[in-house]
This record gives structure tokens, sequence and C-alpha cells, in this order.
């Protein structure tokens, strides 16, 4: 068994798609890559479309990361087979019985996005494996091109990171073009990529969960990555300019990310529920809880998510999450199934869950 | 070659101010994890760049190599040039239906 590549991927989706055609719907998404590569979602859901109850699934965000589109597309062959062949899921010691599947697609709508940026995984398979960012011509370096935008530092929350946060914060970002890592772009959502998760945001509506896979640390995080998290004073907050310049020190008492007790209740309820399931599989113990630890993050997209109803409070609310799955970014293929399967458990767990709820 | 490096100190902030500026690849999300005798982190490190974080290692301060990652070469034939799904084969997942 070998990694997928991207063409791969949009095969494997679009053959789904056809063979299960009344439980999905495949979306085309409306930005190409910058390399012009159509970019693919799939709902999956007994009934599908804007205004369902949804949760959105993105993987392949950091081109290095392969396990994650991988998993993504194994997870939705996985919860259609078992749909029509009215079966339940097994992942290692992880069991889901077919009542669980059934529910799941009959309460929710599954927006999975295998891979976001599929420029930089065609360039991370192909060329440099250690590649993370999308391939956007950003800048030059004597005659050198610069190229690459970190699309998790590239959405429009505390995008602009000299201004928010503190200078001694340590923030996970630069503004210099030619940075290998964490280049956020000329402007906040500049890439076509970032742009076509804000579009899955925007277009589901009733979208209440964000998941964005990655690897490898292994964790299932929360919000906030900004700051640490308090709940009892909501003037502090990412789009308050009154506190620009003290983001991201976790040991003042100067600012915290404000997060609803609610919001922060059920974001931990749901990452254990993910880290728990994640154990059963094969034993591996994830980290559970804030994403923000070591250093703040700026312009991430699960962040993102969850910043959208502060400023709009129209919008809906979604909590949002970052698994970092596995130990390594390019695992050999026992390692690799493992992984897998523990993604696929972890977002069958999260799912059933939340579908249970609405139930009751 | 491309090292796994485990970085521990005795607290958070020590390991936050060693790291500052070292330009070290911490993963997607910098993240720590707490043991009973400090915190720690993983990163991933090129051999000089490892040479110069021993170079400013302080007290309290460990680095240890965990992994050598394989060579890039090694990795990049991980993938195939055959589209495995152009027979038209449904893709499976990894669970099993029972």
């Amino acid at each position: 068994m070998s990694y997928f590549t991207y063409e791969e991927i949009v095969t494997a989706v679009q053959l789904l798609c056809d063979e299960y055609s009344t439980k999905t719907q495949l979306l085309r998404l409306p930005n190409l890559s910058v390399q012009s590569r159509p970019i693919y979602a799939i709902a999956i859901g007994e009934t599908r479309g804007k205004n369902r109850r949804t949760a959105i699934i993105v993987g392949g965000v950091h081109a290095r990361e392969w396990v994650p589109p991988d998993a993504l597309v194994s997870l939705s062959a996985d919860l259609l087979e078992a749909s029509v062949s009215g079966t339940g899921l097994r992942y290692g010691g992880a069991y889901f019985d077919k009542e669980t599947i059934s529910r799941i697609l009959a309460d929710l709508q599954l927006v999975v996005l295998p891979c976001a940026n599929p420029d930089g995984r065609v360039y991370s398979q192909e060329v440099d494996p250690n590649w993370r960012k999308n391939r956007a011509p950003v800048g030059s370096r004597g005659r050198s091109i610069c190229y690459g935008v970190d699309l998790n530092r590239n959405f429009s929350v505390a995008w602009d990171f000299h201004r928010c946060f503190a200078p001694e914060s340590g923030v996970s970002a630069s503004d210099d073009p030619c940075d290998y890592q964490v280049y956020v772009g000329p402007t906040a959502g500049s890439e076509p990529e970032t742009r076509n998760i804000v579009w899955l945001l925007d277009h589901f509506v009733k979208t209440e969960w964000f998941v964005d896979v990655h690897a490898s640390w292994p964790a299932v995080f929360h919000n906030w990555g900004l700051d640490k998290n308090q709940t009892v004073r909501p003037e502090q907050n990412f789009l308050n300019s009154i506190f620009d310049g003290k983001r991201g020190i976790d040991t003042d008492a100067v600012y915290g990310e404000y997060i609803e007790s609610s919001d922060l209740d059920e974001a931990n309820r749901l990452s254990r529920v993910m880290g728990d399931t994640i154990r059963l599989v094969h034993g591996d113990n994830y980290d559970v809880g804030q994403s923000f630890s070591l250093y703040p993050t700026s312009g991430a997209s699960d962040d993102y998510a969850y910043g959208r109803h502060r400023e709009n409070p129209a919008l809906s609310r979604v909590l949002g999450f970052t698994m970092e799955c596995g130990h390594n970014f390019q695992p050999n293929w026992q390692t690799r199934e493992k992984v897998i399967q523990e993604v696929s458990a972890a977002l069958v767990g999260l799912a059933s869950d939340v579908s249970r709820s609405s139930l009751t | 070659m491309t090292k796994k490096v485990r970085i521990k100190a005795a607290d958070l902030k020590a390991l936050r101010n060693f790291l500052l500026d070292s330009n070290v690849d911490l993963g997607c999300r910098p993240a720590a994890r707490r043991v009973p005798d400090g915190v720690y982190t993983i990163a991933l490190a090129e051999d000089d760049q490892l040479e110069r974080l021993n170079a400013r290692r302080s007290a309290g301060i460990t680095i240890e190599v965990v992994e050598e990652l394989p060579a890039a070469e090694t990795r990049l034939r991980m993938t195939q040039q055959q589209n495995r799904f152009l027979r038209g084969d449904i893709p499976r997942g990894l669970g099993k239906k029972e």
C-alpha cells in the first residue's frame, strides 16, 4: 500500500459519489488551487444541503502531512459502505454498531474535504517531502523565487500578528515570504485554498463543528490558539483593538481569549470523546486540550471557524478542533493504517456523540 | 539528515525562552506536553540546527534525538505513479464492516 496521490484522491471521491449517489453529493469548490487544480469535497448524509446540520472535516492543509487525506477518503468509504450494507464499523477496539452509523447519516451531513492543498501535496510527494505550504509564488530572495503561504496562518483571525500579539509572545507566524514554514500570506484569506474552506463555512450555514485534521503531535486540540482561555471577561477578545500588542502571553493577567463557558465545556467534552475513542483503537494516548500551549498561533482554521460568530452574531456557532494525528508526517505503511483507523474512529465517535444528542 | 528531537525544560517558561528565535520546525501547532519532571516539545532539526541548539543549551534543558527521519528520497518512494482507482474499483476504507 502507498500514500494516495492527489489524482487518486480526486478519482476516489468521484467514484464514491458515483457508487453511493443517494447518500452523497460531489462538491467542486469555487476556487482552483494556485496551480489550477480543481478541489473537491464530498457531502455525506441521507439528506444533504446548505441548511442541514453539518460537521465540516478538512485534511491536507499542510502538504507534508500525508496521512489525513488518506484517512478522510477511508472514513468516507467506510461510512458509505457500512450504511449501504447495514453493518457496523470497527477500528481496533472501537466499535460503532449499525444503528449508530444509520443515525449519523440520518441526522447529520458530513462535509469532507480530503485534500485542501493539492499543489502542496503534489510538490511534497514529488520533490520535497518536508514541504508544508501551498505553491503560490510570493516573493524573491536574490535570484530565487520564494513559494508558498502557510494556509493555516492565512485565515482572518488575528491574522495581523504584529499588531495583535505581544512582541515577546513568540507567535507562530512570519511575514517573510521566504519563510519555509509559517508565512502568513500577503493578506488575510489571500489564498484560493483558504477561501475554499471559508466558502464551505459560508455555504453550509448550519455547520456546528469544524475539524481540521493535521499531523503529528498527537493530540485533539480545541479553541483557542490565540491565548489562554478565560470565561469571565468577554471584552478580552481578538476583535478588541484595545488589547492589540498584549495577546499571546500565558503567564500574564492582562489578557486571555474569551470563550463562553458552555462552549468551553462542550469543546472540552467533545475533545475528550475523540481522545477516548482513539485510545480504544490501538491504545495510543492523544493529548486533549486547548491548542494554545507552547506558543500562540494566528490565522488558524479552527480559530477562524469559531471566531466567525463573534464577528457576525447572525452566523452559526462553530466549535473548532484541530486533530494532530500520529507521531510522524509520513509513517510507514503499517503505522499509516493504524493512524487512519484512529482518525476515522475519532470522527465517527464525534459524529455519533453529536447525532445522539440531537435526537433526544 | 532530519532528526526528530525531544527538547525538555523544567517548566513552560524555560522551554519557551529556549526555543524563541531558534527557528526549529515545531510542526503545525507548537505544542508542549507536561511530564512529572518538566515539560517537553518535539521538533524537527537538521544537523546544523541541532548543533546550534546544543551550543545554546543552558542548565535544565535537555535535547534528545528520538528518531532519524528516512532520507527524502526514501520518503518520495512512498507514493506510486499509477492511479489505482482508474480501473473503477470502489475505494474501501480500513474499518472492518461487522
